[in-house]
C-alpha cells in the first residue's frame, strides 16, 4: 500500500535520509524506530508531504505521491497525527474531530451561509461520524470539553480521532506516546491495537522500542539515515546492529528499555 | 422559553439578550431625531463591516488593516454606477460583487503574507486606494468627491428618509450577522477556526487553507463593500475624507471590543465605538478648544482602549458578559454545550495548553508553522510591547 524507494533528503550536506526503501502492505502496523538523529522525523515528513525528497519515489496505492502537497495527500486517504499535539483552540474535542471530515465532504461558504440543502445533508453525517470515532477513541466523556483543556493523553486521542474521522486508508503517527506515562500509555497502546485489528494500515514513528513491541506487526530500524534492520519486534530486539546503534548513541537515554 | 432556546440554538441569557437588543433596535428609529438616526445608521453599517472582519480576524486569524478601503471601494463603485444611470439597487449589488472580486484578486497576492506583514500589506492597500481617488478627479471627483448620488429604490419603494434607511440597515445588518453565524457553525467555519490555530495541521486534516483564506477575505470585503455602498446612497455624497486610515483602525477596535471569535460581538463593538467616537467629537469640538483636539482625543482613547482590552478583557464585551452570566445564573439555565462553554473537566489531573511541547525534535515536521491563535496574531502587530 505504501512503498518508499531509495529516498534521499539532506540538510546542508548531511544526508538525514540516505537511500531508504521500505514497503508497508495493506493492514499492517509498521513501526519506524531509531535513536535520536536517525532520520525518523525527516522520513515521516517526506511521507506526509511537508518535505520533498531529492531522490527516490513514494507510492501510495500504486500512485506516485512524492511531489503532492500535504492537503492533496490527505484527500487521497493519508491522515497524520503530529508529535506536538496540534488541536484547534477555541473548539471542543468533538468539533476538532469534525474538522477531520473535510476530506469527504464538500459544502462550502455559500452553502453554509445560506443553509442550502447540501449543508443539511452533510452536517448530520459529519456529526454522526465524529461521534462514532470519539467513542472508538474512548473520548465520550470529553466530547464537549474545550480541546485545549484536556489532559495530554486525551489530547493525543483527539488527534487520532480527528485523523480517523477522515476515513483514512493510511494513518501516520509521529511519536504518539511521547510524554505519556503509565495509564495513558496503556490506553494509547490499546487504541492502536484495536485499530490494527480493524486492519487499518499504520506507520508509527517511535523512539521507544518497548512501546513499539506491544503494538507493531513489523519494525524498521533507522540509524544515520539508513535502514539497519527490519523484522518482527522480537527479531529486531535481538539484532546486534540495533543494540549497537541504540547503545552507541543514547547510552544514558534509556530508550531501549523504555522511559 | 424552550422554544426560544431551540430557535437560537444558544443558551437562555444569550437568547434573551438577542430578543431584547432586537426589540430595542427595532423601536429606536421611531424615537430618534435626525442626528441620532445618522448615528444609528452608522452603527448598522459598521456592524456589517465588523461582522466580516470578525470572520477574518476572530475565526481565520488573518488581520486586515485595510477594511476601510473595501468600505470606500463599495461606496465609490455604487456611487459611480448610480451616477451613470444604473438603477440604484443594481448598482448596490454590482458594487458588492465588485468589491468581493477586487478582494479576490488582491488577496491572491496579499494573502501570501502573514501576521505583521499582512496587516501592513492591507494598510498599504488603503493608502493606495486613497491616493488613486485623489489622482482620478475626472472619474471619482478627486479630493472633492462625488455629490448628488441618488437615493436607493427597492422596486416601488423609495428609501429616502433617515428613518427608512434606519430600517433598511437594520434588516441588512441582521442578515449579515445570520449569514456570518451560519458560516461559523458549519464545515467551512470549523475549517477557518482550525486554520487560525495551525495552518499546517489544518491542511494536513484536509482543509484547503489557501482557498479558505481567499474566500474568507473576499467575503469580509463583500460585507465591507455592502456597508460602504449603502453609506453612499444614505449620505448622497462621498469624498476621500470619509475613508481615512483611522476608519480601518476603528473597525479593528470594534472587533476587539465586541470580542474575537464571536459574531454578536460585531454589533456590540460597532455600537460601543460609534457612540464613544460621537461623545469624543462632542467633547473635542466644544468652543475655545484647539481644533486638533478631536483627532488627538479619538486616537489616544482608541489606543488606550485597545491595549486595555487585549490586556484585561481579551475575549471582549460578549465574552465578558457570558462569563458574568455563567457565574450568576443557576446551573439549569447555563448553556448546555457549545464552543464558548467550558464544562468542568472530569476528575483527574489537568494539563495546561502546551503540555505537548516538551518533546525533543518537535518542530522538525514543519518548521516555521507555529500555532498562532487570532488574539496573538492581533496583539503582535498592534501593541508590540512584547514583540
Amino acid at each position: 500500500m505504501l512503498e518508499l524507494e531509495r529516498l534521499v533528503k539532506s540538510f546542508g550536506g548531511v544526508r538525514a535520509v540516505d537511500g531508504v526503501s521500505l514497503s508497508v502492505p495493506q493492514g499492517e502496523l509498521r513501526a519506524l524506530i531509531g535513536p535520536n538523529g536517525a532520520g525518523k522525523s525527516t522520513l515521516f515528513s517526506l511521507v506526509t508531504g511537508h518535505l520533498r525528497p531529492e531522490q527516490g519515489t513514494i507510492s501510495f496505492e500504486s500512485r506516485q505521491i512524492e511531489q503532492l502537497r500535504p492537503a492533496v495527500r490527505a484527500r487521497l486517504g493519508i491522515a497524520i497525527t503530529f508529535q506536538t499535539v496540534r488541536l484547534f483552540r477555541g473548539m471542543t474535542a468533538l468539533e476538532n474531530v469534525m474538522v477531520g471530515a473535510h476530506s469527504w465532504t464538500q459544502h462550502e461558504f455559500i452553502e453554509a451561509a445560506l443553509r442550502l440543502p447540501r449543508h443539511f445533508r452533510e452536517e448530520p453525517k459529519i456529526r454522526e461520524r465524529a461521534r462514532a470515532v470519539i467513542a472508538r477513541a474512548g473520548l465520550e466523556h470529553w466530547a464537549d470539553s474545550p480541546a485545549e483543556s484536556l489532559p495530554l493523553g486525551q489530547q493525543r486521542s483527539v488527534q487520532i480521532a480527528r485523523a480517523l474521522c477522515s476515513n483514512p486508508k493510511l494513518l501516520l503517527l509521529d511519536e504518539p506516546a511521547a510524554g505519556l506515562r503509565g495509564e495513558e500509555r496503556r490506553e494509547l497502546s490499546e487504541l492502536l491495537s484495536r485499530l490494527r485489528e480493524e486492519k487499518l494500515t499504520m506507520l508509527l514513528v517511535e523512539h521507544d522500542i518497548s512501546f513499539v513491541s506491544a503494538v507493531a506487526d513489523r519494525v524498521t530500524v533507522l540509524d544515520l539515515g539508513h535502514v539497519i534492520a527490519e523484522g518482527t519486534p522480537a527479531e529486531v530486539r535481538g539484532n546486534e546492529a540495533v543494540i549497537d546503534a541504540y547503545l552507541g548513541s543514547v547510552a544514558g537515554d534509556g530508550a531501549v528499555t523504555g522511559s | 422559553m424552550r422554544f426560544l432556546r431551540s430557535l437560537t440554538g444558544a443558551n437562555l441569557p444569550a437568547s434573551v439578550a438577542t430578543v431584547v437588543i432586537g426589540a430595542v433596535t427595532l423601536i429606536l428609529p421611531m424615537m430618534l431625531n435626525a442626528p441620532d438616526l445618522i448615528t444609528y445608521v452608522t452603527i448598522g453599517l459598521s456592524t456589517m463591516v465588523v461582522a466580516g472582519l470578525s470572520l477574518l480576524i476572530g475565526f481565520a486569524g488573518q488581520v486586515s488593516l485595510g477594511q476601510g478601503a473595501f468600505y470606500g471601494f463599495g461606496a465609490y463603485a455604487a456611487a459611480i454606477m448610480a451616477l451613470h444611470g444604473w438603477p440604484p439597487l443594481l448598482a448596490l449589488v454590482a458594487a458588492v460583487a465588485m468589491t468581493a472580486a477586487i478582494a479576490g484578486i488582491v488577496g491572491a497576492v496579499l494573502l501570501r503574507l502573514e501576521g505583521h506583514a499582512l496587516a501592513f500589506g492591507t494598510l498599504a492597500l488603503q493608502l493606495i486606494f486613497l491616493s488613486v481617488l485623489n489622482q482620478t478627479p475626472s472619474f471619482t471627483g478627486g479630493a472633492v468627491g462625488l455629490t448628488s448620488i441618488p437615493s436607493l429604490t427597492i422596486g416601488p419603494i423609495a428609501i429616502s428618509s433617515y428613518r427608512s434607511y434606519a430600517y433598511l440597515v437594520w434588516v441588512v445588518a441582521a442578515a449579515v450577522l445570520v449569514v456570518s453565524r451560519n458560516i461559523t457553525r458549519s464545515r467551512p467555519g470549523r475549517g477557518l477556526r482550525a486554520m487560525a490555530t495551525s495552518p499546517a495541521a489544518a491542511s494536513a486534516t484536509g482543509v484547503n487553507v489557501v482557498s479558505y483564506k481567499l474566500r474568507d477575505f473576499a467575503l469580509s470585503a463583500a460585507f465591507a463593500g455592502l456597508g460602504g455602498a449603502i453609506y453612499a446612497f444614505f449620505l448622497g455624497y462621498i469624498s476621500p475624507d470619509a475613508f481615512p486610515v483611522m476608519l480601518s483602525i476603528e473597525f479593528l477596535i470594534m472587533v476587539v471590543v465586541g470580542g474575537l471569535g464571536t459574531i454578536s460581538g460585531a454589533y456590540v463593538g460597532a455600537a460601543a465605538i460609534t457612540i464613544i467616537s460621537q461623545v469624543l467629537t462632542a467633547i473635542g469640538t466644544a468652543p475655545t478648544l484647539p481644533p486638533q483636539l478631536p483627532n488627538v482625543l479619538s486616537e489616544g482613547v482608541y489606543a488606550l482602549l485597545l491595549i486595555a482590552l487585549l490586556r484585561f478583557v481579551p475575549d471582549g464585551v460578549v465574552g465578558l458578559a457570558s462569563r458574568i452570566t455563567k457565574r450568576l445564573l443557576p446551573t439549569r439555565w447555563r448553556p448546555v454545550a457549545g464552543h464558548k462553554v467550558a464544562p468542568a473537566p472530569a476528575p483527574g489531573r489537568v494539563v495546561l495548553e502546551d503540555a505537548g511541547s516538551p518533546d525533543h525534535d518537535a518542530a522538525a515536521a514543519d518548521p516555521g508553522q507555529g500555532t498562532s491563535p487570532a488574539r496573538e496574531a492581533l496583539s503582535r502587530p498592534l501593541t508590540s510591547t512584547d514583540g
